[in-house]
């Protein structure tokens, strides 16, 4: 066998995964060829280095550290997943009617906290005669706090709770400095997540790279590849409206990113994304 | 040692202490992938940290069915691929055989040092080679022959 062909099988021959009469006329070679009789010595050097040291134990405590963080997160998948499966047993109807009830009983107790809230300053400072309105929309907290009487202007407010998502609170109380790069989680994205960050891209003015500052272009994520890291780089005039479009499509606390990031022009912002299927 | 259809299913049943299992079941697997990309041991275990947050956050999608380990070896190139190379180590391994293995790794691209990593490091097979890197095993094959042979000409000329 000639040497060239010899050497483009030296790796199956040290694997012994020729056919008997190839692996011959390789050894063959080998033993005719000095040059290919190196290679494989140094082949097999490098094979036995990476077989004996190539395997690093996990660092003491690693599994606890990561226990840790993992406890930390805010959507356990599991749960999810537990919710999802039970939910499929019930028919859908159900299903809207009984949030649709947990709508209503989570937007009368706001109310009724918000009614507590505000009239407890106004009869400080104005004695008002209790309006009915106000007496009926204030008997169901008469269990917890000793009624109070509500002046008339009072009513409006309540009339219209307007119920704000606990996260979405939270979330818009975090203040932002574009010169700090923070990275967001969008967990169950879905396959199109990606175009959907390319859209927010161009909103902004901004543009999706890799940690190299290559640009990325959006593809559809998969069973296969259901996990991927991007940057979205923004100038630092339209940073903040792209902040908050990834707290909405995250739905999750950013955090400060400390890791690897693209290189950046000054007048520029970095956000990570970290989208799953 | 509970297989990975068991593992997957107590997952999804809810068993929250199950992905404890799962950690200590690859995090040899992880964090050797991360090491031997990073050359870091701090950085390393930072990563292999992130892997493993990743496959909590989609692991619940998982088909019982799947193969955990090649999951989560897949999972791991996802996000080592985009892992730029430090300028310099913080925290490089302590053994020098260990640097040894990483400055050898580092001489090849990081195709080449992916198949080579799966094949002779972690002892997968040519075909989850493949089946990993979503890639024909014919180019497989020919990318652990390439990196084999770049990464022993290299050691040759280092022990010279």
């Amino acid at each position: 066998m000639d040497s060239f062909f010899a050497r483009n099988r030296l790796s199956a021959y040290l694997d012994r995964t020729l056919p008997k009469p190839e692996a011959e006329a390789v050894a063959e070679a080998v033993a005719r060829d000095m040059a290919l009789s190196a290679d494989l010595r140094a082949m097999k050097q490098a094979l036995t280095l990476l077989e004996d040291h190539g395997r690093a134990p996990a660092p003491t405590g690693f599994k606890a550290r990561t226990m840790t963080v993992v406890a930390q997160q805010p959507v356990p998948g599991s749960q999810i997943a537990w919710l999802q499966r039970r939910l499929a047993r019930v028919p859908t109807e159900w299903v809207a009617v009984l949030g649709a009830a947990l709508i209503v009983v989570a937007a009368l107790s706001t109310g009724s906290r918000e009614v507590k809230e505000q009239t407890a300053p106004a009869v400080q400072s104005q004695k008002v005669q209790p309006s009915p309105q106000a007496v009926a929309i204030e008997a169901p907290v008469k269990a917890q706090a000793k009624p109070t009487p509500l002046p008339p202007t009072e009513v409006p407010s309540v009339k219209a709770p307007a119920p704000t998502p606990k996260a979405t609170k939270s979330l818009s109380n975090i203040p932002f400095d574009p010169s700090t790069p923070m990275g967001f989680r969008i967990l169950h994205g879905g396959d199109q997540v990606l175009y959907d960050i390319a859209t927010l891209a161009d909103e902004t003015g901004g543009r999706l790279v890799n940690v190299h500052g290559k640009l990325v272009t959006p593809h559809s994520l998969s069973e296969a590849r259901s996990f991927t890291q991007i940057y979205l780089i923004t100038p630092k005039e339209t940073a903040v409206a792209a902040h908050k479009k990834l707290i909405q499509r995250s739905g999750m606390d950013p955090y400060p990113l400390d890791g690897p990031r693209p290189p950046l022009d000054s007048g520029e912002a970095v956000f990570l994304i970290e989208a799953q299927l | 040692m509970l297989e990975s259809a068991d593992l997957i299913r107590r997952f999804h049943s809810g068993d929250s202490g199950v992905f404890e299992r799962v950690i200590e079941e690859y995090q040899g697997d992880i964090y050797t992938l991360c090491l031997r990309s990073c050359g870091d041991t701090k950085r390393a275990e930072s990563l292999a940290e992130q892997i493993f947050l990743a496959a909590h956050h989609a692991l619940y999608r998982l088909a019982p069915d799947t193969a955990l380990r090649q999951w989560l070896l897949r999972l791991s190139i996802d996000l080592l691929e985009n892992v730029e190379q430090p300028d310099s180590l913080d925290d490089p391994p302590s053994d020098q055989q260990s640097v040894l293995v990483n400055d050898t790794l580092q001489q090849l691209d990081t195709p080449f040092r992916f198949a080579v990593m799966l094949r002779d490091v972690l002892e997968l097979s040519e075909t989850d080679v493949a089946d990993i890197l979503n890639l024909p095993l014919g180019t497989v094959r020919s990318r652990i022959h390439r990196g084999r042979l770049t990464m022993a000409r290299s050691l040759a000329k280092e022990m010279e």
